[in-house]
């Protein structure tokens, strides 16, 4: 058992990191991703300078000015970064509004790589190649900060800032005079004849940058190191408002699969055992309903009914607990909160509750008719002894079966719930940072609930094979 | 008085299409130590029969409306339900046809026969388990030991079905119902099952009330024989008698559809047709819809001939002494 | 025995879709789901009919005509093609109906392969028609100038000219902004009042059935494909191909759908139903690819493939003609529990405000009632929701037994 457990637990970290990799993917792929020009401006809720700024915080978290997943970005030529110096500044032809996006993107994103090329352009016949290849030596001859908290990193990022401050100003104005635009082309060879090898990549070096000088490789090597970055709306490290706010959401749900198993299998015993009577059948068209009516739709009609006043205001609008929290004793602090989850509670439960007395029902009605049960009849048990401690046993694996699932879609329906009540879990706080463009919050929130799903279906992979005997441990 | 007396037994099931008479006024009777057989086709009532004995069919659908089961004087048909728990398992076991699926798959095979003896006898669990392990010994599973603490999963169709043995000899009952107990199982292992039966009613005494389809089994295990179709008794007698002189015209049916009968090259002799659904069984004789001898007097009440030494036929055309003999001699009739 | 001298009785031989529908039928529950389901595709479809603000007839001094009928292919009238799509299929019901009706009517005699080959060319033409239309009023679309009907009568009322309008039973557009009209209780003129920007909510609750309806149907047509596709290559193929699918599938279950559908929904900019339909089913793949992988092992294994095989066929022949046919039934019943919960999806999508907000999805009404605490913008699309949804349930479970061959005699 205990190596089962663990081989099981082995298998869910690749699982884990297939997810990641779906999910990080999909917001690199889709249409309006964040990695993509303008996509992420078009917020309606933040005006365009903050999302620009928080846009640059999470290209600068996820590495977004690197490729995807290749990076053979040393194969580029002076060719193409005049190419792009041209297309984007408009000085040969009429390139497209697009296209001139795409080159500056390039020429931003490049970095370090085509410093050499730049220097080269630098003597090209076209004075404004030229001008613009100074332009943009100051930004890709910038070198990056390491990363890390200590004495001797603080002190190299010192020096680097340094260095990028000294280069940040060699440029020159279009209208300059002869000498001083030789001048500025002068300092910028010796500086490129100083620092050459910097800018230069070894063999070696060809090999890393192709596979870990990446997006993915970068953000993997961060989420090792459970490094989410800072929130762009509040500069507060993500990961610590995440589980934070996890909390709420775990006791909700928690709260809900235990209420919901607590009835669910009485209910489906009960129903299963008179089944085809008047009472079954209430149940099941009871069951159906509560199947099928949407959670937004309980929850609103609830709170509507029972907290607004009209007519009644039995229950709070909302929130977890009451503002005066901290100063109640602890069992006033108990019943404030429970007060508080009455109805989120309520709501959260209705429809897991009808899916799994569903469930319960069908597991026990096998069990009835088959043909052990006639055994353990035919050997003189009592009825109630032969449905509790047959049909129950027997009957609820398959319940236990839908446990993996039943976590995920509650964290899925805590969005709903969490914006209703306005509670302050993690689905409340991924619709706010969705409407925030708060990337790397969102980004947090999608890995915590991958790894809350995954281990919702470990317990229920567990409790499966311990449930039943004909699931092997080897 | 006979061990077990069931007379004109009536158990109808209540469906949405009607009433279905599955079984409609069978009577019989075992002694201690006999064994009595059941045979017929599928469909014919006799798993129906077995287990109205024990009130074992599904209710609803299932219900015994009429006649009444003996068991050393007490009618099991009507007895209160918590007396006749006392008796299942107890004084009258059943083996089931699929062990397959009769073994519940969450417990150990030790725990389920335990199960039965803590229930009927005043032991200690350490006692039960001894007991438990003496009779999977008694039915010959190798490594009792340790059997005892496996999951059906783990056993083999023939294992399985010792367990089975041993669940319901557990108690000493003094009937066993055994329902096609070696159906299920490969031929071999059939054989060793019915030996094993055999030995154990011999170390005990208890009367068996075997079902099965295969008159074969019927030959070497029992001592009487019921003939049923379509709900109904159509012969009785013991398996000497039957085999010697069959009469009925199903029973001749039955006897000529031996695989042994049909010599090399020969198509097997098959009984046209299946047996009717209970929504439509004939008026009359149910046999006619399918008997070569049947006439219009087949559609009355089919008369209760006495041949002596409990051999009874309910037909309107019994087969005659030269055809019987015919056929036992294993001949074949003539259509 | 006597079937010769006897004309051919059709019941004797019938098809497998046939003998599902005779089960089908039986079950009372079932069918009045289905009709219930017919009742809102109906409501859809002819939408128009009973909410337009542009009269059925006008006739003024200068003439009569029909703005009404000018407007069902109309972009300034209908914006959306989704729209356009329900009213081709309104008016071409016209000659669709019929032709359906017709072959079925006629082919009833027929042998079992004489009525399958009849009717599904009766479809077949009916979807030609369809298409042949919607391409035409697509290639050519109309954009008549904009005009308020009820105005420009009115104003014409008042210079005391004679003036004839029949509208229909809602004269109202689904989004015509009225302030004056805001949040107005249940009257004659709004048989369920107003919202807050003074639209009728009757008139958007009509369209709104045309949106749960596309989003459901399209979204689970889209990914039962893929699934189907997936599913058929891994159980087909088997060994590697299935393990590698198998693995997939089992990861893309894990995912946290929902989140990952309101980040991606949040991100696209000026999303579309159209986005939303490829969202909820670049997730939903996984349950029918796994059914038709179930499927396509267990029939591989029967004779009748093998037999195929044998007989020289080409594998993309066996998996269409041969195993595809088989599998269909289960993967037909989970696709309408599907469509109830890609409907379910949709409305909450839209209720938390990140849908398409340009068309009157019944979510989005439901979040106007909460945030305004109007109990009609509340109850109307939910219960909306709940009985669309109940339907296709029912319904789904009508099928699923129908299927089932235990339950046959």
């Amino acid at each position: 058992m205990l190596q089962y457990t663990f081989k099981r637990l082995l298998l869910t970290i690749p699982t884990f990191f297939a997810i990641t990799l779906i999910i990080f993917l999909v917001l690199n792929i889709a249409p309006g991703r964040p990695g993509a020009t303008g996509g992420a401006d078009q917020g309606e809720s933040t005006t365009g300078q903050e999302a620009q700024e928080s846009y640059r915080i999470f290209k600068e978290q996820f590495n977004l000015d690197k490729p995807i997943l290749l990076n053979f970005r040393y194969l580029t030529t002076e060719q193409d970064v005049r190419a792009w110096l041209t297309t984007a500044y408009g000085l040969e032809g009429e390139p497209k509004a697009a296209e001139k996006i795409v080159a500056k993107d390039n020429l931003d994103d490049y970095g370090n790589v085509i410093v050499p090329h730049l220097i080269a352009l630098l003597d090209d016949t076209d004075a404004e190649v030229a001008r613009q290849a100074a332009r943009h030596l100051t930004m890709a001859g910038k070198l990056r900060f390491a990363k890390g908290d200590s004495e001797e990193v603080r002190q190299e990022n010192k020096d680097i800032q340094a260095y990028n401050m000294a280069i940040a100003g060699w440029t020159y104005k279009a209208d300059a005079d002869a000498a001083t635009i030789q001048e500025a082309k002068e300092r910028w060879k010796a500086w490129y004849g100083e620092n050459e090898a910097k800018y230069q990549l070894s063999t070696g070096g060809v090999a890393y940058t192709t596979f870990f000088d990446t997006r993915f490789a970068n953000y993997w090597w961060n989420l090792i190191n459970l490094d989410f970055g800072v929130s762009t709306v509040d500069r507060t490290p993500v990961l610590d408002n995440v589980l934070a706010k996890m909390r709420y959401t775990i006791i909700l749900s928690t709260l809900s699969i235990l209420i919901a198993y607590f009835l669910a299998i009485p209910i489906g015993i009960f129903s299963a055992v008179r089944q085809g009577t008047p009472e079954d059948s209430v149940v099941t068209v009871l069951l159906f309903i509560g199947y099928s009516l949407p959670t937004f739709f309980t929850g609103t009609v609830l709170l509507q009914l029972l907290s607004t006043g009209d007519p009644v205001a039995w229950f709070p609008t909302g929130n977890f607990n009451s503002l005066d929290y901290e100063s109640l004793t602890t069992l006033e602090q108990v019943g404030d909160v429970a007060w508080h989850l009455v109805l989120p509670l309520a709501t959260y439960t209705s429809v897991s509750l009808a899916a799994l007395s569903r469930y319960a029902r069908t597991g026990v009605i096998d069990v009835i008719r088959s043909d052990y049960i006639r055994t353990a009849r035919a050997k003189g048990l009592s009825e109630f002894v032969v449905i509790m401690k047959l049909a129950v046993r027997n009957g609820m694996i398959p319940v236990l079966t839908l446990l993996g699932g039943l976590l995920p879609s509650l964290i899925a329906g805590s969005v709903i719930i969490e914006v209703i009540f306005n509670i302050p879990g993690m689905g409340r706080l991924l619709f706010d940072s969705i409407n925030l463009r708060d990337y790397n919050t969102v980004m947090a929130l999608l890995m915590a609930s991958s790894g809350l799903a995954l281990i919702g279906i470990l317990i229920s992979d567990l409790s499966y094979a311990f449930a039943d005997p004909r699931i092997s441990f080897d | 008085m006979p061990l077990l007396e069931v007379n004109n037994l009536q158990t109808h099931f209540f469906t949405d299409a009607g009433q279905l008479p599955s079984v409609d006024g069978v009577s019989f009777t075992i002694d201690s130590g006999e064994t009595l057989g059941v045979v017929g086709e599928s469909g014919c009532g006799k798993s129906v029969t077995a287990m109205s004995i024990l009130r074992l069919i599904p209710q609803p659908p299932g219900r015994i409306v009429g006649g009444e089961i003996l068991f050393k004087g007490r009618d099991l048909a009507h007895m209160p339900i918590e007396d006749l728990r006392k008796v299942r398992g107890n004084e009258i076991s059943v083996i089931f046809q699929e062990p397959m699926t009769s073994l519940n798959p969450v417990y150990t095979v030790g725990d389920q026969i335990m199960e039965a003896i803590l229930l009927h006898q005043e032991v200690e669990e350490d006692e039960a388990r001894e007991l438990a392990l003496e009779m999977l010994k008694a039915t010959g599973i190798p490594a009792a030991e340790t059997r005892i603490d496996e999951y059906p999963h783990q056993m083999s169709g023939g294992m399985k079905q010792r367990v089975m043995i041993a669940m319901a000899l557990c108690c000493q009952p003094d009937l066993l119902i055994a329902d096609e107990p070696t159906t299920a199982l490969d031929v071999t292992i059939q054989a060793q099952i019915l030996e094993l039966l055999k030995e154990l009613q011999e170390q005990r005494g208890m009367g068996i009330l075997l079902i099965t389809h295969d008159l074969g089994v019927v030959a070497e295990t029992c001592d009487r024989v019921v003939v049923l179709y379509a709900g109904r008794v159509a012969e009785t007698a013991t398996t000497i008698d039957l085999f010697d002189r069959p009469t009925h015209p199903y029973t001749a049916g039955l006897l000529q559809s031996l695989p042994d009968r049909a010599t090399a090259g020969e198509r097997l002799y098959t009984i046209d047709g299946m047996v009717p659904s209970p929504l439509n069984f004939p008026t009359g004789c149910r046999f006619r819809s399918r008997c070569p001898r049947a006439t219009e007097q087949c559609s009355e009440k089919p008369p209760k001939i006495d041949l002596g030494n409990g051999h009874h036929v309910w037909c309107h055309h019994p087969l005659s002494a030269e055809e019987s003999a015919k056929l036992a001699e294993g001949g074949v009739l003539d259509e | 025995m006597t079937s010769a001298t006897e004309p051919v009785e059709v019941t004797t031989d019938p098809t497998y879709g046939e003998l599902v529908w005779s089960q089908f039928r039986k079950r009372g529950l079932a069918m009045a789901s289905l009709f219930g389901v017919l009742f809102l595709v109906a409501v859809a479809v002819y939408a128009p009919l009973f909410v337009s603000d542009k009269p059925f007839i006008w006739v003024t001094a200068e003439g009569a005509q029909s703005p009404w009928l000018g407007s069902l292919f109309d972009r300034n009238f209908f914006e959306s093609t989704l729209d356009i799509f329900f009213n081709v299929l309104m008016v071409t019901s016209l000659a669709t109906v019929p032709i359906v009706a017709a072959t079925y009517w006629m082919s009833r005699n027929l042998g079992r392969h004489g009525r399958k080959k009849w009717r599904s060319r009766g479809l077949l033409a009916a979807i030609a028609i369809i298409l042949v239309v919607f391409s035409a009023v697509t290639v050519f679309p109309t954009k008549n100038p904009k005009v308020v009907y009820d105005r420009v009568e009115q104003s014409l009322i008042d210079k005391g000219e004679e003036v004839t309008a029949v509208y229909p039973v809602l004269p109202y557009s689904f989004r015509k902004v009225n302030v004056r009209e805001t949040l107005e209780p249940i009257s004659l003129r709004h048989p369920l009042g107003t919202d807050k920007a003074g639209r009728d909510v009757a008139a958007r609750m009509i369209y709104g059935t045309r949106i749960s309806l596309t989003i459901g149907v399209f979204a689970v047509a889209i990914y039962i494909t893929v699934g189907i596709i997936v599913g058929g290559i891994a159980g087909f193929y088997g060994g590697r191909v299935d393990v590698a699918i198998q693995r997939l599938i089992e990861i893309v279950m894990c995912i946290p759908s929902f989140f990952l559908i309101l980040t991606v929904a949040a991100f696209i900019p000026d999303r579309s139903i159209f986005h939303i339909m490829f969202i909820i089913a670049a997730v939903r793949w996984t349950g029918p690819a796994r059914l038709v992988r179930a499927e396509f092992l267990r029939l591989r294994k029967l004779d009748f493939v093998a037999a195929a095989e044998a007989a020289g066929y080409r594998t993309p022949w066996i998996i269409f003609r041969e195993i595809l046919p088989n599998a269909i039934g289960p993967v037909l019943v989970s696709a309408t529990f599907g469509v109830a919960s890609a409907i379910l999806l949709e409305s909450s999508i839209s209720f938390l405000g990140l849908g398409d907000i340009t068309v009157p999805s019944w979510g989005q009404i439901l979040a106007a009632g909460r945030t305004t605490g109007n109990w009609i913008l509340i109850l109307a699309p939910g219960f909306a929701i709940f009985i669309t949804v109940s339907l296709l349930n029912l319904m789904g479970e009508g099928f699923r037994d129908a299927l089932d061959p235990k339950m046959r005699k």
